[in-house]
């Protein structure tokens, strides 16, 4: 038998021990729901005063709840069906702003009444956690169908060209038998062009798949010459499509950023625009312009035949292309690129129309980051 | 025996060559004319009120006009001999959606993968339109 002594201090802790929780503890009666008792914790959460809280019920901090809906929550423990209910749901602080909360529900006996006794954990910071882990689960199924999306394209890319080359091959075969060697020699040719067609598209592969690795090798570049050495590498393919190159870039313009991927992206982005570049136009063009501060910001306009407006939304997908009488590529360019600008951490937009396309992309200056 | 009167729509001339000789190896053919796009060969057809050709084979990306565009334009015309008249669509997709779309229309009687086929597949198919 615990002495009178040893009873009223562990009543005096326990009633401490509740009154200082900071988790919301609530006693409130079984049929009029009033609060019997709130303590501290919960009226530090909700911003009222003890006296403020007594003229409330739980239903009025639980926006989410009717008075008629709450009954039914309660019905089971009323009922005695179940001993505890645990449900989620928000409540409301005296300035309107709301938080999740996790609501622990039984139902005691208090001086000879029944009443209710909930716990409440605020959850703010477990539903960050879960809407983080949505997001991020979100991410992986959208790279899972990516990937998916990738190997039937480039299974199905690889093997057309092969599968041409293996018929090219059986029919050289033939013709050889009947010395018709014309016949071969064409052949011939049209296997090499394939085996080039197959080659580069592998070599895409390979920049798709390099393209979101971060490399740390920033250097200070000069955009000008930069994009110049790049406009020389494509000098023929220009001079052929009769492309006109307009370049407005500041002569002293230094940046740090990673070379290669920035040469890349310029690269793609100039020869798709030389590549769509409009037959019926007198005067074809591209132009690049460039500039630096904070971040660098890299344009490329063109008055080519533009991206069909039902097409727009497809044009970072691999394996796209939307002028099969033009377009011979892998396909690929501009995921490489999208990739390229995400990987140094920016951004690429465009708008298109039959009038011409621009391509801008923004990307934060290397040396501030 | 009598030989069919094909038609190949196809923008890529590597694959068209491909399926002439396969086809020409099969012997069951008289004549092969040959369209880069849908839109001209719809105006062929449509001109020639004929009953060749009798096959067709359409791939479905082409510029102009692709393949089902095509089917589409060819079922909304009254043919009147168009009953005898048979499609295969060749492509190199092996999605089943394309499949299943192309053999939605009544007069495609064969969906092809390229490079999936032999000319002895090829020849095996065919031998149900000649009459022995």
């Amino acid at each position: 038998m615990k002495s009178f002594e040893q009873k009223k201090l562990t009543h005096d802790f326990i009633s401490n021990l509740i009154e200082k929780s900071l988790n919301e503890i609530y006693v409130f009666d079984a049929n009029t729901l009033k609060f019997l008792f709130v303590n501290h914790g919960a009226c530090l959460n909700l911003g009222y005063s003890q006296e403020e809280m007594f003229s409330l019920d739980p239903v009025d901090i639980k926006p989410e709840y009717s008075k008629a809906e709450f009954d039914k929550v309660v019905e089971s423990l009323r009922d005695g069906l179940k001993e505890i209910i645990i449900f989620e749901t928000f409540h409301e602080r005296k300035d309107k702003s709301r938080y999740p909360v996790e609501v622990h529900l039984q139902m005691l006996d208090f001086r000879g009444e029944r009443c209710f006794v909930a716990i409440i954990l605020d959850i703010t910071k477990r539903k960050l956690k879960e809407d983080e882990i949505k997001e991020i689960n979100k991410k992986l199924e959208r790279s899972n169908d990516e990937l998916t999306h990738f190997a039937y394209k480039a299974s199905h890319d690889l093997k057309a060209p092969l599968s041409t080359i293996k018929n090219l091959a059986n029919f050289m075969k033939e013709d050889l038998i009947d010395q018709n060697y014309e016949e071969v020699s064409k052949n011939i040719d049209q296997i090499v062009s394939q085996s080039h067609r197959l080659e580069n598209l592998v070599t895409d592969i390979l920049k798709l798949a390099k393209a979101d690795l971060k490399e740390t090798k920033v250097e200070k570049l000069n955009l000008l010459s930069l994009v110049q050495s790049v406009i020389d590498r494509n000098l023929d393919f220009c001079q052929s499509k009769k492309v006109k190159i307009i370049l407005d870039i500041p002569e002293l313009i230094e940046a740090s950023f990673e070379k290669t991927r920035i040469q890349q992206i310029v690269e793609n982005l100039l020869h798709n625009s030389i590549k769509y570049s409009s037959p019926e136009r007198e005067e074809r063009y591209v132009k690049i312009s460039a500039f630096a501060d904070d971040e660098l910001v890299i344009k490329v306009e063109d008055n080519g035949i533009g991206i069909p407006a039902n097409k727009q939304h497809e044009v970072f997908k691999m394996f796209t292309r939307f002028h099969p009488e033009i377009a011979d590529g892998s396909g690929l360019g501009m995921s490489i690129v999208k990739k390229g600008v995400e990987a140094l951490g920016g951004e690429i937009t465009f708008s298109s129309s039959s009038s011409g396309t621009v391509f801008l992309v923004s990307i934060p200056n290397g040396e501030l980051s | 025996m009598k030989k069919l009167s094909v038609l190949i729509i196809d923008d890529s001339e590597t694959d068209r060559y491909i399926l002439k000789r396969f086809l020409l190896k099969t012997d069951f053919v008289s004549e092969i004319i040959e369209f880069n796009n849908g839109k001209n060969a719809l105006e062929y057809l449509a001109k020639n009120e004929l009953k060749s050709p009798q096959l067709v084979y359409v791939d479905i990306n082409m510029p102009l006009m692709g393949g089902f565009e095509f089917l589409e334009n060819y079922k909304h015309i009254n043919f009147d001999c168009n009953n005898e008249r048979f499609f295969y669509v060749i492509s190199s997709s092996s999605n089943e959606s394309d499949k299943n779309k192309s053999l939605s229309y009544p007069f495609v009687d064969e969906y092809m993968v390229k490079g999936n086929f032999t000319a002895k597949d090829l020849k095996a198919k065919l031998s149900k339109y000649i009459d022995v």
